[in-house]
C-alpha cells in the first residue's frame, strides 16, 4: 500500500492499543481502515450492497479476533486476509456469482444503449463503462490487479496476502491487464478517445 | 521492433514502461513512435480513470452505525459461544446420570426387562449454528439435567 511509515506506526500503534482493550484506539483504527475495507470488500464481490454487508462482517471479525493479529505481517495484509475471507463465505451464502452477472448484462446492454447515441463519452460514463470491465474479469484477476497497478503493493507482498507465489502474481497481474486493456481497446476504442484529463 | 509488436507488449506493460520511466524495449519504441506513445497513454488515462473510481466507492453505511451494529454483533456472538461451551458439560451430565440411574438392563441374565423411557425431547427452544441442527433431550428424574445435540444438518 502506497502508505508512509509514520502512517504505518500509527496503525500499528492503534493495534496494539486495541489489543490491550482500548475502545477509543479500536474505533479510531475502524475509522482509518473502514473504506479500504469495504473497496477491497467492493473488488471482491463486486456489488456495493454485498460489499457492505462484507464490511460489517469483517468489523465483527476485527472485534473479536483482532486479538490473534500476532504483527508477523503488516496489519493491512492481515486485514486483507480477514476480508478476503469473508467475501468468500458471503459469497457462498448469496450466489455472489449469479448476481454479479445479471448486473454486469445490466450494466452492459446499458452502455451499449448509450453507445449507440453519443460518439464522445463523457467522463462519469467512461468511469462506469471501465468500472464494469474490470468487474467482469476473474476474482483473481481482479484483486491481483487493484493491489498491484491501483494501490501500488509489491508482487511479493501481494503473495504475502493471497497466499500464491510472486511469480504466480505476476502472471495473474499480466492476463488481468491484457484482459482490461484489450477489452478497452477493442471493445470501446471510443472510450480512451474520449477521455479526458 | 515494430509498432503491433510494441502494442501487442502495452497490453501487458506496467505504468512505468507506459510512461517511459524504465529502460525497455518498449520505452525505447515509445520514445520514437508517436501513434503508439499516444496509445500507452491512453491506456494510463483508462487505468488512472479506474483508480480515481475506486478510490471513490464509498461505503453506504456510515462507519459510526456500522461499528454500533458490529459491536453488538460482536457481543451476540460472543454470548452464544460461552453458552456453547456449557454443551459438553451438560452432555456428560447427562451421560453421568444415566449411568447413576441404573436403569441399564435386568437384574438377572436372560430375565426379560421392560425399561421406561428415561429420556425425552425437550420443549427447550435450542438455536442450532449455521449448518447444522439439534435436539434436545430431557432426562426424566433428573429435571436439572438437558442433552443437547448439535449434528449436520442431513445426517440420518
Amino acid at each position: 500500500m502506497n502508505r508512509t511509515d509514520p502512517q504505518l506506526q500509527e496503525v500499528e500503534a492503534l493495534v496494539e492499543r486495541a489489543q490491550g482493550g482500548d475502545s477509543t484506539a479500536f474505533e479510531s483504527l475502524v475509522r482509518h481502515c473502514y473504506q479500504q475495507i469495504y473497496r477491497w470488500a467492493w473488488v471482491q464481490t463486486g456489488d456495493p450492497d454485498d460489499a457492505d454487508d462484507v464490511t460489517q462482517e469483517v468489523l465483527v471479525v476485527l472485534h473479536r479476533k483482532l486479538k490473534t493479529y500476532t504483527g508477523r505481517a503488516r496489519f493491512s495484509s492481515w486485514l486483507f486476509q480477514v476480508t478476503r475471507n469473508a467475501a468468500l463465505q458471503h459469497g457462498r451464502k448469496v450466489g455472489r456469482v449469479a448476481r454479479l452477472k445479471r448486473r454486469a448484462s445490466e450494466v452492459s446492454v446499458a452502455d451499449s444503449d448509450a453507445a449507440d447515441g453519443i460518439t464522445q463519452l463523457d467522463g462519469a460514463h467512461a468511469a462506469e463503462v471501465v468500472r464494469t470491465l474490470f468487474q467482469g474479469l476473474p476474482i483473481r484477476q481482479r484483486e491481483v490487479f487493484d493491489l498491484a497497478d491501483l494501490q501500488g503493493f509489491s508482487p511479493s507482498e501481494i503473495g504475502r496476502m493471497l497466499g500464491m507465489k510472486a511469480v504466480t502474481v505476476r502472471a495473474n497481474l499480466c492476463k488481468a491487464r491484457r484482459a482490461l486493456r484489450g477489452a478497452i481497446l477493442e471493445r470501446h476504442p471510443e472510450l480512451v478517445e474520449g477521455l479526458t484529463e | 521492433m515494430n509498432c503491433p509488436d510494441a502494442r501487442e507488449l502495452l497490453l501487458e506493460a506496467d505504468a512505468a514502461e507506459l510512461s517511459c520511466m524504465v529502460a525497455s524495449e518498449v520505452s525505447e519504441h515509445l520514445e520514437a513512435c508517436d501513434s503508439c506513445r499516444a496509445l500507452a497513454a491512453r491506456i494510463l488515462q483508462a487505468q488512472s480513470t479506474l483508480a480515481k473510481e475506486l478510490a471513490g466507492v464509498q461505503p453506504r453505511t456510515p462507519v459510526d452505525a456500522a461499528l454500533q451494529s458490529a459491536t453488538v454483533k460482536a457481543a451476540a456472538v460472543r454470548r452464544k459461544h460461552s453458552w456453547w461451551a456449557a454443551v459438553p458439560v451438560a452432555a456428560a451430565a447427562g451421560v453421568a446420570g444415566l449411568l447413576l440411574s441404573g436403569r441399564g438392563g435386568p437384574d438377572l441374565p436372560g430375565e426379560s426387562w421392560q425399561g421406561r423411557p428415561i429420556v425425552a425431547v425437550s420443549g427447550i427452544d435450542v438455536e442450532a449454528p449455521f449448518g447444522k441442527d439439534v435436539v434436545v433431550f430431557d432426562i426424566k428424574d433428573r429435571p436439572d439435567v438437558v442433552v443437547v445435540w448439535f449434528f449436520d444438518k442431513g445426517d440420518d
